[in-house]
Order: structure tokens, then C-alpha cells, then sequence
């Protein structure tokens, strides 16, 4: 560092500033083809919004670029916002600025307490569970946030007391933060399970696989299997799709799949698609996949695939080579959010697994989740940008 | 980054262990592994089910055709007076699936149809709970324009407010309501004509619907084809729109002076034999079919059960000039003259005794003047309605002749007149038609007719022998008024020679001259005529038919009108034909004029009078009514009858 600085020095000094020079000075080794890809992902995903709800919103709303428009407005306040957090250094979130106890990473915490709360008391419901709090004309989802707030916390926990993490007290001490999984479980299944699995994994990845972790996985698994018996239409989903034959053919997922089906190779064209004109619901959210099958083909379907795995390889290389564990812990939280919703996404929307409300990471419409995504890559970015250079080791 | 170093040192002292490099290594791997299973997936569901599911998406897009109702045809008078026209008119459509569809969508158009189309907010709500799956319900028919197109001004641009549209429709209208009810008949609820010219010529009049419906072409384009409705067609009918009018009047006062149980007028034109006009007992209101008010008085109408409801519209609704038979009586007597004139078994110099009585096969059969008419000649024997002179011609006729001029004349069948439930008549078949039944057939009992067989059948002695198929239509067009079809000449058979005809004629104007039908004369006009009374039966109860066809002006006749009351209300009259000639009379006095033939002056007075001579005009009681009972109780027990019309 002594070095660079000084040699920085002495090119001001000699007045033969190396432009490239600088912006690496500033930029570090920021992962622009991260940004481009994020930034091709948010295209795709717009354009996709637009040619599935047009009908939809000029039928109930007669304006037909409505969500459109919106989904717009939120890349137009989620993209600054991204890179806004890509230029805040991660390990501000750690400062105890509170006090002198407490950081940012405890405010989210309570702040997603609170949100719960409120969620619970003045809460909008749709499709009969409780998630969303209006604002306006905006629904925000607290749950959204609790992801960023549950990679952080994690994240944080487990890099400050890596130490302790080989040990079940170690690992038990940070499932304080597991209630607000509970809470929202209740409510939304697969986003408790993304949660879960965030709280498992982080640690794990510190300090490898222990006893204690099976032992948790077992209770979660039979805590799951519970909530599943327990609650009515959860169980008929599951038993819908052991018996694809006996689905309602208004079903959602059989509706998806004709969609899928009919879409061949090449696809029917961009915007020529049947499926979403009426008999899909809201087909610009969670089912928004089967239409990029319907009008752009299998052949469309595996470029975004593909898109989505260079998304993933470069938050993963990124995670490799951050310069301490707390950077690479971000990473590894924001790769499992990302993965862990594409996957649960395309396998409820291809029948592989039974069906659960999960939205497509940039591409499905939906403000909260776009700008919680958003943030995160910053985070990732920022992660990047601090990646130490070869030979510029940190210590 | 001296910060975090102060803040969180063992943050940045390890830096991305091997653990993490192994297990962010198997998480990619586990995401590769998904998103290939996923590829792998979409090969799968395209190869196995692609042409399936894609069949699918193209049946479930197939919108549910919609028809277009087509305008139905107008029903016109001879001059081209409207009597049934179709309007367009607006239904309201609910569709509670679409307001069900989204829960925010409820309140909002229910609100907007209580205020603004005035209906129940309960009642919607349960309609549309209680149809969730249905998206077309017809709530409210012939809705009024202005609180649709204030509804459509409301709820235009407005998100909210969904699941309701108007269908257009097409309303029909009788603009003189009660004016040949009978004859033009009503629509029912599904929109096909019941009874009348609605029922008979529905197929012409409903015109071909059009229909709506979106396919996708072979590009899968959604296409969409509209086929026009086709206009139902026009009928020109051969009602006289005054002449209808009048009848009517008549029969309503009759019915209000005097009363019957039915009564049915027609009247035709001789020359081919179509329909002036046609009315029958009370006529009721087309624009409000199902309306019995008229018929039942209120107190009695709250205690009727729907069945009993049903019934009095049936026969309020029933034709009597074409559904009803009964025996014709006396008319029947020009048929059995004009038959044996006809077959020359007959002469019109032949004489004939009336001993008040004839003895035929064993039965002793009265005449109606039990104390004999004497000696009359041919004439005589229609101006007295001689049922003696009758039977003795029938007799010489023979009953196989006599058989085949029943036919000749229409009877024993179905005339074909265009109109819905008629009835053919009963007659004695040949095998049963001995010495007694034909006897008694020659002045018109022991078989049925319609009124309309009969009203043929003198049109056909009238125009000088050709029967015409009876008819109420004259011609079919299209909306743009080209005419499709023609019925003016309806020409089937000759029934008897001209010759014979104008006998006939002569005859029937002597017995309104001079004979028993004195009181259908009209002052400055030559009408001809026969009356008819029969008895029905049980014969004990003595309930009578009465009856008269008379036609004028003698010369060249343009109008037949023949008239049956059944069961006149009044006592006194009931076995009088009077009731029927003074109907026939004051129709003729309006109508003639009406039709371009006026009294006096103009008449050509060619009949020869010299028929006359031979008759002792002093003979003649018009106070003496021919319906005397001519066919006694005991004549012909009832059993016999219906052997015969098995």
C-alpha cells in the first residue's frame, strides 16, 4: 500500500498521471461485467413485464404499460441506489456507530422487526396470506428486506466469531435472529425456507459440516413436514404435484406448463404469446419464465439460464478472492438468495417441484424485490472493488 | 480502511478459507446441476407434450361464438299496414365470473349498477355468489336507453367497475294490440312465434342470427369474423286491416249484447279464397299475450292455479275458425244441392214433396216444419231449408257420389290455410255411410267441419266452381322488399260446373230474399245466403250452433262472410239463425262500402226473377225458423254417431 501510494506520488509529481491509473486508484477492481450483466438481466426483465401484462393491465387498468412503467420507476431508483451502495465500503455496516454497541446491521434488524410488525397489524393481504404493507400506491414486502438482513447479520456473526462457529454454541448463538424466520414462514413458506437456508449455510461455510447442523437440518426438516400437514392448501399443492394428471387444468402450473409446451424451439415470437392473455394469472410476476418459454423458446429459456449462471460465477469468483471473510460471507449470502430463487422459480414453474410463490430475480415484476436485489449487488460490487491486486496483499 | 481495522479487527484477519472455497464450490455446482435439470426439462415438455399442450392453448382460446339476433320480419295487412313489427331493444348482461375474478372489482360495480341502472344491491349479490362459474346471465330484458347509456358514461374509463354489457335484441310490437290476435299469434319466451302467422311462418319471419367468433389463423393470429344477421323476412298478409277492424267491433258488441259461448267470423274473398278477415270469440292483447285479466275477473284470478291459468290462455289463445268443429247444419245443404246438380242426378225443374217427415232405413226423420212444406221446387227446397226434399236428393245422389263431392269440397281434410292447429273435420267414412247416416248428412249433421272448410267451399260455388286453397299470406319479401314468393293463385280443384254455380247463387239470393235468411239482407244490396242451425249433442240439452254464409253483391261477388255462433248466451235466441244473419247483415253494411261496392245505383239487377213464380209467397212464416229441431232425439242413438266416426 506504502508502495503504491508512493508511487502514485511520484507520477503526480513527474505530471505523466496515468489516467488509467487512476480510475483503477478509484474503481479498484470493480466487476463492471457483473454490473453489465445485472444491467441486461433488469432489460430482459422489463421487456418481459411489458409483453406479458400489457393485456392483462389494459383489461383491469386500460393502460397497458403499467407495470412497465412501474417496474421503470423502481430500476430507475434501484439501479442509482446500487450504485450508490457499490461505492459504500462494506464494512461501514459494521461500525458501532449507536452507542458505541450497536451498527447498522442491528438497526436492520430491528427496522425488520418492526416492518413484521406492522405487516401483522395494517397488512394487505393477497391470496390469502399476509405480506405486503401499502405505501401509497406501493406495496412494500418487509420479507424482501429480511433477506438482505439476514445475509448481513449472518454474515457478520459468523466472520466476527469465526472462532466460536466449530462450536454448537457458536452456531446457536446467532439463531437469535431466527424468529422473524418463524414469523414469516407463517405467512410465506419459501421465503422462510430461502431464509433458513441462510442461516444454515453461512456458518456452515466457516467451519464445515458438524454434527450439530444435521441435527438442526433433521428439526427443520420434521418442522417443515408439520407445516405442511398443518396447513390445508399448502398440503394440496404438494399432492397436486404427485398427481399432475388430476390438476385443475385452470391450475396455475398446468397453465404454465401448456405455456412452456407450446413454445417449441424458437418460440411463438416476442410478444405472440396466447398464455398470458387471461388464463395465466398475474403471469408478469412468479410465472413470468413460462412466457419467456412460450414466445422465445427453449432457446431463449437457456440464454437467460445462461445469463443467470455468468450472474452467479461472477458473484461466486468474486466471493473467492474478497479480501477478508466478512466480503466473501456477503458474497456467499447474496449467491445463495440469487440461487436459491432462480432455482425454486424455474423448477415450480417447470412442474419439478410442487408450487410455491417465488419471484425471478430481475426479471419477474415486483418492487421490493427488485431493489433488495439491486442493493445486494451493490454489496457485491463493493466487495469487488476491494478485492486486493496481486502482490498487493492485505498484510 | 484504516476504520475497519479499528472497528472489527478479526473481521479482515481471516481472509476466504478453504471451507468456503469448497462449499461455494458445491452450492454452483448444485445450481448448475438445477438449471441443467431445468434445460433438460423444457426438451422434455416440448418433445412429449409440445403438440398437446399447444393444442391446448389454442382449444382453451377459442372464444365462445356469439350470436347476433337477427331482425325479424314485419307482418303487413293487404295495403301495407303494419301489424307486427320487431324494435330494437337492450338486454342487460351480467357477468359475475369477471367481477369475481378480482376482489376489488365487487363493490365498485355493484354500487354502479344499483345507482345507476336501479337495481337491488342484495339481489345482485347473491346473483353473483350464487354464479360464480357463469359469465352470461340476461337480467333485465328491453332495458330503457337512457339509464344504459348513463351506466356507459359512468363506468367509461373506469377500472372498477366490470361484468356488465348490454346485448342488443330486438323487441316485437302489435301496434293495434288486440287486431287479429288470432291470426298473427305471439312470440314465446325463447323468441319463436306461438300460434298465428308468427308460429306457421317463424322459419320465414326469424331471418338467419348472425354470430361472432375469434379463431386463430394458421400464423396463430387471432382473427376475428362477424356474420352478419340476416333480416327475417316480410309478410304481406291478405287481412284487411278495416275490414278486420270492423269485424271485430261486431263480434265484441255482439258478445256484449247478446253473448255465446264462441263464435268465429270469416270473412274471404271468393275469387281466391284468400282471408279478409278472421276473428274469432274475444281477441287478446298480443303485446301482453299471457294476460288473462280480461277473461277472469280479479277475485276469481288470485284462487286459479297455474294449471287453471293455463288452460283459460289456451283457449283464450286457441283459433276457433280453424281449431274448433262442429256440425255444420243447414249450410251443408247447398253443398249436398250444388253436389247432385253437378252429377246430373238432379235437374233444376225437379220437384219435391215434404210430408213434415221421412222414413229412411227405419228411422222416422222430422223436418223442421213438422207440418210438411209441400210440394217445392229446387229452390224452394234451399230458400225453406227442407231437410225432406234434402234427403231425397241425397238419396238419388247415393253415398258414393255423395262421399266424393265431400271430398271435392275440402272436407274430411285439412284445407291447408296457413295457420297453425287445424283441424280436419270428422266425417262418416264411406263403409258406415248408409241410407240413415246419409240422410242425415245431407242437411249437415253426423259429421264435423271447420269453419274455414266450409267457407271454402262456398267460395268455390261462389266464384263459379274453382276450390282455392284458403290463405292468409299473399306474399313473402325480403327486408329490401323483393318479393320472394306469391300465393294468388291458389287454384286446387273444380268443384262444380258454372252452370251449376250460378244455380246456386241465384238460390242462396232467394233465401235472403225471401227465405229463411230475411235478416241478412242489407237495404241496396243483392246478398246471398244460407243459414244453419244444428244441435249438439247430447242431443237433450238442447244447446244449438247457429250459422250463416252469405256472400255479395250478387253479380259479382266480392265477399263471403260466413259467421258461427256456438251456444248463443240468450234463450230465447238459441235455436234462431237470426242471431248470425243480423251479424252477417250489419258486417256487410260496413264493409261493402268499404270495399268499393256501394248500394243501389250501380247494381246490376240481372237475377231472374222468374224463379220466383210458383212460389206462394203466403207459405212463407219467417216466424217460423228452420232450426226447428229436425233430427229428433230419438232418431239416431249417439253410439251410432260414433261408430260412424271411428
Amino acid at each position: 500500500m506504502i508502495l503504491s501510494k508512493r508511487r502514485m506520488f511520484l507520477r503526480i509529481r513527474s505530471g505523466a498521471m496515468d489516467k488509467k491509473y487512476h480510475i483503477r486508484k478509484v474503481l479498484g477492481s470493480y466487476d463492471m461485467f457483473l454490473l453489465l450483466i445485472v444491467a441486461v438481466l433488469c432489460a430482459f426483465g422489463l421487456i418481459m413485464i411489458f409483453s406479458t401484462s400489457y393485456y392483462s393491465a389494459d383489461y383491469y387498468y386500460s393502460e397497458s404499460a403499467r407495470f412497465h412503467f412501474r417496474q421503470l420507476i423502481i430500476l430507475a431508483l434501484g439501479g442509482p441506489a446500487m450504485i450508490v451502495i457499490s461505492f459504500v465500503d462494506y464494512h461501514v455496516y459494521t461500525k458501532k456507530f449507536i452507542f458505541g454497541r450497536f451498527n447498522l446491521i442491528h438497526l436492520l434488524y430491528v427496522v425488520c422487526i418492526i416492518l413484521l410488525a406492522v405487516v401483522k397489524i395494517i397488512g394487505e393481504s393477497t391470496n390469502g396470506s399476509v405480506r405486503w404493507i401499502p405505501i401509497g400506491p406501493i406495496k412494500f414486502q418487509p420479507s424482501e428486506v429480511c433477506k438482505t438482513c439476514f445475509i448481513l447479520f449472518s454474515a457478520y456473526y459468523t466472520s466476527k466469531n469465526w472462532r466460536m462457529m466449530n462450536k454448537a454454541r457458536g452456531f446457536a448463538m446467532q439463531l437469535i435472529i431466527a424468529p422473524i424466520m418463524i414469523v414469516i414462514a407463517k405467512e410465506d413458506l419459501s421465503t422462510g425456507f430461502i431464509l433458513g437456508v441462510l442461516l444454515m449455510a453461512i456458518p456452515i461455510l466457516v467451519s464445515g459440516v458438524r454434527k450439530y447442523h444435521l441435527v438442526i437440518c433433521g428439526i427443520a426438516a420434521v418442522g417443515l413436514l408439520g407445516f405442511l400437514l398443518f396447513s390445508d392448501y399448502r398440503l394440496e399443492r404438494v399432492l397436486d404435484w404427485f398427481n399432475p394428471e388430476k390438476m385443475d387444468t385452470a391450475s396455475q402450473t398446468v397453465q404454465g406448463l401448456y405455456a412452456i409446451g407450446s413454445g417449441d424451439l424458437f418460440g411463438k415470437g416476442l410478444g405472440e404469446g396466447l398464455q398470458k392473455l387471461g388464463k395465466i394469472q398475474e403471469v408478469h410476476t412468479d410465472m413470468i419464465f413460462t412466457v419467456v418459454c412460450e414466445e422465445l423458446g427453449i432457446i431463449g429459456a437457456v440464454v437467460l439460464i445462461c445469463l443467470f449462471l455468468a450472474l452467479l460465477w461472477k458473484i461466486y469468483s468474486i466471493a473467492l478472492r474478497a479480501r477478508d471473510t466478512f466480503g466473501g460471507l456477503i458474497c456467499a449470502g447474496v449467491f445463495i438468495h440469487i440461487a436459491l430463487q432462480v432455482m425454486i422459480n424455474l423448477c415450480v414453474v417447470t412442474g419439478l417441484i410442487p408450487s410455491t410463490g417465488i419471484p425471478l430475480p430481475f426479471i419477474s415484476y415486483g418492487g421490493s424485490s427488485t431493489v433488495v436485489l439491486l442493493g445486494e449487488i451493490g454489496m457485491v460490487l463493493n466487495v469487488s472493488k476491494q478485492i486486493p491486486r496481486e502482490g498487493e496483499g492485505d498484510e | 480502511m484504516k476504520m475497519n481495522r479499528s472497528d472489527e479487527g478479526n473481521l479482515t484477519r481471516r481472509g476466504v478459507t478453504r471451507n468456503m472455497k469448497i462449499g461455494l464450490t458445491i452450492m454452483f455446482g448444485i445450481f448448475v446441476l438445477t438449471c441443467g435439470l431445468v434445460i433438460v426439462r423444457l426438451f422434455d415438455i416440448n418433445s412429449e407434450k409440445g403438440s398437446e399442450y399447444s393444442k391446448a392453448v389454442l382449444a382453451q382460446r377459442s372464444y365462445r361464438p356469439r350470436t347476433i339476433q337477427a331482425k325479424r320480419g314485419s307482418i303487413l295487412d293487404r295495403n301495407g299496414i303494419i301489424l307486427a313489427r320487431s324494435e330494437k331493444q337492450y338486454n342487460v348482461i351480467i357477468d359475475p365470473r369477471q367481477i369475481l375474478e378480482r376482489d376489488y372489482l365487487m363493490d365498485p360495480s355493484v354500487e354502479a349498477m344499483v345507482d345507476y341502472l336501479g337495481y337491488d344491491e342484495d339481489e345482485i349479490r347473491t346473483l353473483i355468489y350464487n354464479n360464480p362459474n357463469s359469465s352470461y346471465i340476461v337480467y333485465e330484458k328491453n332495458a330503457d336507453y337512457s339509464r344504459i347509456s348513463e351506466y356507459n358514461r359512468y363506468s367509461n374509463g373506469k377500472q372498477r367497475v366490470a361484468g356488465v354489457w348490454f346485448e342488443e335484441s330486438f323487441n316485437r310490437i302489435y301496434p293495434y294490440s288486440t287486431l287479429a290476435s288470432h291470426v298473427i299469434g305471439f312470440l314465446n319466451s325463447d323468441g319463436n312465434g306461438s300460434y298465428g302467422l308468427e308460429q306457421y311462418y317463424n322459419d320465414e319471419l326469424s331471418g338467419v342470427p348472425g354470430l361472432s367468433y375469434t379463431y386463430f389463423d394458421s400464423d396463430l393470429k387471432q382473427r376475428k369474423i362477424v356474420n352478419d344477421a340476416v333480416e327475417g323476412n316480410e309478410l304481406v298478409t291478405t287481412i284487411d286491416y278495416n275490414v278486420e277492424r270492423i269485424v271485430e267491433e261486431k263480434v265484441a258488441e255482439f258478445l256484449d249484447t247478446t253473448g255465446a259461448k264462441n263464435i268465429g267470423v270469416i270473412v274471404m274473398d271468393p275469387n281466391d279464397a284468400s282471408i279478409l278477415a278472421m276473428a274469432s270469440n274475444r281477441e287478446y292483447n298480443l303485446n301482453e299475450p299471457r294476460d288473462i285479466s280480461e277473461l277472469v275477473p280479479a277475485s276469481e284470478l288470485m284462487f286459479m292455479s297455474e294449471d287453471e291459468k293455463l288452460q283459460k290462455r289456451y283457449q283464450m289463445w286457441k283459433n276457433y275458425c280453424i281449431s274448433d268443429t262442429y256440425e255444420p247444419g243447414s249450410t251443408f245443404k247447398t253443398i249436398t244441392v250444388a253436389s247432385a246438380l253437378d252429377e246430373n242426378v238432379i235437374s233444376t225443374e225437379d220437384t219435391f214433396n215434404c210430408a213434415g217427415y221421412t222414413e229412411v232405413g227405419g228411422w222416422r226423420i222430422g223436418c223442421n216444419n213438422k207440418y210438411g212444406h209441400g210440394t217445392l221446387t229446387l229452390t224452394q227446397s234451399l230458400m225453406k231449408s227442407c231437410n225432406c226434399a234434402l234427403m231425397e236428393i241425397a238419396a238419388k245422389l247415393g253415398k258414393d257420389s255423395f262421399y266424393k263431392y265431400q271430398g271435392k269440397f275440402g272436407f274430411g281434410a285439412k284445407t291447408g290455410i296457413d295457420l297453425p292447429g287445424e283441424s280436419s273435420g270428422i266425417l262418416i267414412p264411406l263403409r258406415n255411410l248408409n241410407e240413415t247416416e246419409l240422410a242425415t248428412s245431407s242437411f249437415g249433421t253426423t259429421f264435423n267441419v271447420t269453419m274455414v272448410q266450409i267457407a271454402a267451399a262456398y267460395a268455390s260455388i261462389i266464384n263459379g266452381g274453382t276450390y282455392y286453397q284458403p290463405h292468409v299470406v299473399k306474399e313473402i319479401r325480403r327486408s329490401d322488399k323483393t318479393v320472394i314468393s306469391t300465393y294468388n293463385d291458389m287454384g286446387v280443384r273444380q268443384t262444380i260446373s258454372e252452370s251449376t254455380a250460378s244455380f246456386i247463387k241465384n238460390a242462396l239470393l232467394l233465401t235472403v230474399e225471401n227465405g229463411t235468411a230475411t235478416p241478412a239482407k242489407v237495404e241496396g244490396y243483392l246478398i246471398g245466403g244460407k243459414t244453419g242451425t244444428a244441435q249438439k249433442r247430447p242431443r237433450e240439452e238442447k244447446r244449438f250452433v247457429v250459422s250463416f254464409a252469405g256472400f255479395a253483391p250478387i253479380t259479382d261477388p266480392r265477399v263471403l262472410v260466413y259467421i258461427v255462433i256456438d251456444e248463443v248466451a240468450d234463450p230465447e235466441l238459441s235455436a234462431s239463425s237470426s242471431p248470425a244473419t243480423r251479424l252477417c247483415a250489419s258486417i256487410m253494411k260496413e264493409i261493402l262500402p268499404y270495399l268499393g261496392v256501394y248500394p243501389e245505383g250501380d247494381i246490376d239487377y240481372n237475377v231472374d226473377l222468374e224463379m220466383l213464380a210458383g212460389i206462394d209467397n203466403e207459405d212463407y212464416d219467417p216466424f217460423v225458423d228452420e232450426s226447428n229441431p229436425y233430427v229428433l232425439p230419438e232418431d239416431l242413438p249417439d253410439e251410432e254417431f260414433d261408430a260412424a266416426n271411428e
